[in-house]
Order: C-alpha cells, then sequence, then structure tokens
C-alpha cells in the first residue's frame, strides 16, 4: 500500500475507534450516573410509603379447620391476588372432576438447578420459542 | 395505406425493449439478478421488506426505454427549458440523495425500539462500539485492495462507503453511500441488505470458533427494571451527546430518538403510529424501489461490485468477531458475569442479531435466556454504526 493510502487508513481507523469509544463511553458514564440518581430517588420514595404501612404478617398463624381461606398456609411475600389466581386454577382444573378439594398450602417451588423457579422457566420458554 | 401501418408497426417493434435489450445484454444479466433476489426474498423470506422492493427497482431500471433508473434525470435544452421530464424514480431518489429517506427509517426503527435493555445495562455500549470494528478494519481492507488491484481501483470515498455495510445497518448504509460513492450505492446496498438476511448463518461459526463451552454456557443475572423518566431522558441524552460529539451522525441518531421519545412519552400516540406503521411502510417503498433503480447494468455489472460482495462479508465477519473478543474481555475483568455471545450482537441488524445470540447460547445451556441481554449491545450498535457513519462522513465527505 502506497504511503498515502497508509497514513489515511492508519487515520480513518484510529480516529473512527477513538470517536466512536469516546461517544458511547460518554453516554455509558451520563447514564450510570443517571440511573444511579433515580435508583436512589426512587428508594427513598419507597422507603417513604413504606413506613405508613402496617408490616406483612410473617407467617399465617395456624388456621381454623373450618374456615377454607384461613386454612391455606402461605410462605411469607405471597399476596393474596395471586392466592386467589392459584386457587381459581385449581378450582378450574378440578371443577368438573365431582370432588370436592382443599388448598392446604400454598409455597413457592424450589428453584430449579438453572437458578429459575419452574413457572419462570415455563414462562420464559413459552415467550422465547419463536426465537 | 398497408405499408404505412407495416412502418408504424415495424417502427414501434424496433423501438421496443425487446429488440433495445440487444444493444446492451447486459440488462438480460441484471433482470437475472433481480429475479434471484426475488426469489431470495420471497422463497427464502430474505429481509423481504426491503429485498423486494429492491429487486423491483433494480428490474424496472434495466428496462430499455423504459426511462426508470434513478439517474434519468430531465433534460433541458440551451435556453434552460425542460425538454424531457426525469422518470418516475428519478424523483423518487431525490430522497436518497438528499439523505431524506434513511433519517426517517430511522424515526421508525426509534418509534419501535426499546432501549431498556441498554439503559438497564449501560455497558453494553461498549460491545456495540466494539462491533464497529468490522467498518473500520474493513476500510483498510477495501484500500488495500484497491491499491492492489488496479481493476478494483477503489478510492478512499468508495472505501469508506463499502465498509459501512459492516455496521450491519441498511439506512446508514445508504445514508453514507449517497454522500460518499453514489455510483455504488445500489451494490452497496444489496450486499448490505441480503448480509443481514445472512446474520443466522455468518455469524454462528464465529461465535463458536472465538468462544469456550464454559463461556457460551454464562447464565447472566437479571436486569434491574428501567423507571420511565430513564426512559424519557435517554433520547435527549443520546441525542445531545453523540450530536455535540459527532454533528454529521445527528440527522441519523436525531431521529432515532425523536421516534423513541414519541413511543415513551406516550403522549403521541398518534404521531407514534405513524412513524412506525404508514410512513416506515412509504418511505420502505420509495427507499427500496430508488435504491434498487440505482443498479444499472453499466455500474453494477463491474469488477467492483464483486470487490464490494467480498468486503461486505469480511465486514460482517470482522464486527462480529470484534464484537464477540470485546465481549470475552468483558468475561475476564468481570469474573465470568458476562456471557461474550451477547458481543456479537454489537453489529445493529436488530433484532436478528440478538436472537443469533440467544440461539447460540441456548444451544449450551437450554435454560439460559440471552436474548434481553444482547438486545442491549444491538441497540448500542444502532447507535455506534450511525457514530462510525459520522466519523467517516466528517473525514471522508
Amino acid at each position: 500500500m502506497s504511503a498515502e493510502g497508509l497514513s489515511l487508513s492508519l487515520n480513518v481507523v484510529a480516529s473512527g475507534f477513538l470517536v466512536t469509544f469516546t461517544a458511547l463511553v460518554l453516554l455509558i458514564l451520563v447514564i450510570t450516573v443517571f440511573g444511579k440518581i433515580m435508583t436512589a430517588v426512587t428508594g427513598r420514595k419507597d422507603k417513604a410509603s413504606g413506613a405508613g404501612t402496617p408490616a406483612a404478617p410473617k407467617k399465617d398463624a395456624k388456621p381454623a379447620a373450618s374456615a377454607p381461606q384461613a386454612a391455606v398456609v402461605k410462605e411469607d411475600g405471597i399476596p393474596g391476588d395471586v392466592i386467589a389466581v392459584i386457587s381459581a386454577a385449581v378450582a378450574a382444573m378440578m371443577g368438573g372432576s365431582g370432588k370436592g378439594f382443599a388448598i392446604r398450602s400454598i409455597k413457592r417451588a424450589p428453584k430449579t438447578k438453572e437458578g429459575r423457579p419452574a413457572w419462570s422457566m415455563a414462562g420464559l420458554q413459552q415467550n422465547t420459542a419463536g426465537f | 395505406m398497408f405499408a404505412e401501418v407495416w412502418a408504424t408497426l415495424s417502427d414501434i417493434f424496433m423501438n421496443s425493449g425487446f429488440v433495445k435489450i440487444f444493444e446492451d445484454p447486459r440488462q438480460i444479466i441484471m433482470i437475472a439478478i433481480a429475479c434471484v433476489l426475488f426469489y431470495l426474498a420471497i422463497a427464502k423470506g430474505y429481509e423481504p421488506l426491503l429485498l423486494l422492493p429492491i429487486a423491483f427497482g433494480m428490474l424496472l431500471a434495466n428496462i430499455p426505454m423504459a426511462n426508470l433508473s434513478s439517474y434519468a434525470e430531465p433534460v433541458y435544452d440551451a435556453a434552460g427549458n425542460m425538454t424531457q421530464t426525469g422518470g418516475l424514480i428519478y424523483y423518487l431518489y431525490q430522497g436518497v440523495k438528499l439523505g431524506i429517506y434513511p433519517p426517517l427509517i430511522f424515526l421508525g426503527i426509534g418509534t419501535m425500539t426499546d432501549f431498556g435493555p441498554l439503559i438497564s445495562n449501560p455497558k453494553s455500549f461498549l460491545l456495540g462500539a466494539a462491533a464497529q470494528g468490522g467498518i473500520f478494519l474493513t476500510f483498510f481492507g477495501a484500500m488495500w485492495l484497491g491499491e492492489t488491484f488496479p481493476a478494483l481501483g477503489f478510492t478512499a470515498k468508495e472505501a469508506g462507503a463499502i465498509a459501512i455495510i459492516g455496521g450491519a445497518d441498511g439506512p446508514t448504509a445508504i445514508f453514507v453511500a449517497k454522500t460518499l460513492a453514489p455510483a455504488l450505492l445500489g451494490s452497496i446496498a444489496v450486499a448490505a441488505y441480503s448480509y443481514m438476511a445472512l446474520v443466522p448463518i455468518i455469524q454462528p461459526p464465529i461465535m463458536k470458533a472465538l468462544t469456550t463451552k464454559k463461556e457460551r454456557a454464562v447464565v447472566m443475572t437479571q436486569l434491574r427494571p428501567v423507571t420511565r423518566i430513564e426512559k424519557l431522558c435517554f433520547p435527549v441524552l443520546v441525542t445531545l451527546i453523540v450530536s455535540f460529539l459527532v454533528p454529521d451522525a445527528a440527522a441519523l441518531v436525531g431521529m432515532l430518538m425523536l421516534g423513541n421519545l414519541m413511543r415513551e412519552s406516550g403522549v403521541v400516540q398518534r404521531l407514534s403510529n405513524t412513524a412506525q406503521n404508514e410512513l416506515m411502510n412509504i418511505v420502505t417503498i420509495f427507499l427500496g424501489v430508488s435504491v434498487g433503480a440505482t443498479a444499472t447494468a453499466d455500474r453494477f455489472l463491474s469488477p467492483k461490485t464483486i470487490g464490494i460482495i467480498v468486503l461486505g462479508l469480511l465486514a460482517f465477519c470482522f464486527g462480529t468477531a470484534c464484537g464477540v473478543l470485546f465481549g470475552k474481555l468483558m468475561y475476564l475483568l468481570t469474573g465470568g458475569k458476562v456471557n461474550p455471545l451477547i458481543g456479537s450482537a454489537g453489529v445493529s441488524a436488530v433484532p436478528m442479531a440478538a436472537r443469533v445470540s440467544q440461539k447460540v447460547g441456548q444451544k449450551e445451556n437450554p435454560a439460559n435466556f440471552l436474548l434481553m441481554h444482547a438486545m442491549g449491545p444491538n441497540v448500542a450498535g444502532v447507535i455506534g454504526s450511525a457514530v462510525a457513519a459520522g466519523v467517516l462522513l466528517s473525514i471522508l465527505g
């Protein structure tokens, strides 16, 4: 390659890499700082809104056998609407069998060896199968 | 009477394409190439949205006497009066020549892109930058090839226009080529879109060759959720930073980010819908047909086209390799938290390249979901290739 061509090529390669990386590194810095600020702000807001609400019950007390709702033993952090959805799903599946059923406990399935809960894995598999 | 009719009919026949095509039989080859592209677009599904109009533009441009190439300019007499209007596609081509269509396509892309994965993991920008290595290394290769083989004779501007194929971004390639090498626009666009469609074939062997089984099996941690305010500020920040640094990239990046702000703001739903549907579709038709119609026989059937096809493939390979190698570096620096496969998505080709990362990763570990992690470098690649385009335009333009 001629000296002129080589010099131009090296100029384009070096300045091209440099400018592209500089622009994107600048963006990394700005977005990282901005993200940290936003995380701090939203964290403070969450704390402020959480202070007024009563603490969630640790674990339901032993339920009375006569009350079907209270008979369910659930793990911490499983909200009521999730229990309702699970109960509805079970009812939909068992409804036609002609037998009564009772939900005794609801607990999270252990994580699979891949580090995700089984339902999460099933959802991901379903949503990314097209790819 | 009979003689007059016969003379008229024979005159019509002698001026028809059936006779005129033998004055330049290369047009038959061009029509055959257009038919091959139809096959690839329709039967194989290779980027049909653009390859089909490009192929049809190519077909129209090579019909003798039809005056439908992008170069069919109006004719003026000495007094400046128009004696013949330009062809239909000549007028459509002004949108390419004046750099209007590619930014409008970017506007539509912006309305369809979720930058959440990139905002969530800004380090992805580095992979988007590294994968642009394909552009700059190909520039070097094109300059070397041009000097080594005088039949090719690539000038520095042409080398820059060819190198941008490595950005794996059609509108960016067209935006640069129309300024640096308008004569090569057709070949560059066809090569860029063909290779983008071939990303699932080109990338995996390179990705596998450059990574170990252990690296490919890395499961990355879940991305943090991104707040709305971050998504709203992102397009403004990117526009300001990139446009201040590389003003030549402002048209592409600015329109991309305008589209994204319209999407994220949620207050201009009608505009967002128009940009990503009707406007995008109309511009795609105009862009495809007029770019295809630049591929006239005299310009397309030259040794330069072969050089462009070879260099375009190299550009994609170099870009993929640079991204994966930078991914390996990040794997080492983070103590094995980054899967190097997501680096290949930095070449752009949204979302095809991210899908390839997902597929190759899942072959090693079926429970590995790299798709969203790869979308970060993938959309960073769009910004990166626009920046690289701006650099090439500012140095060579």
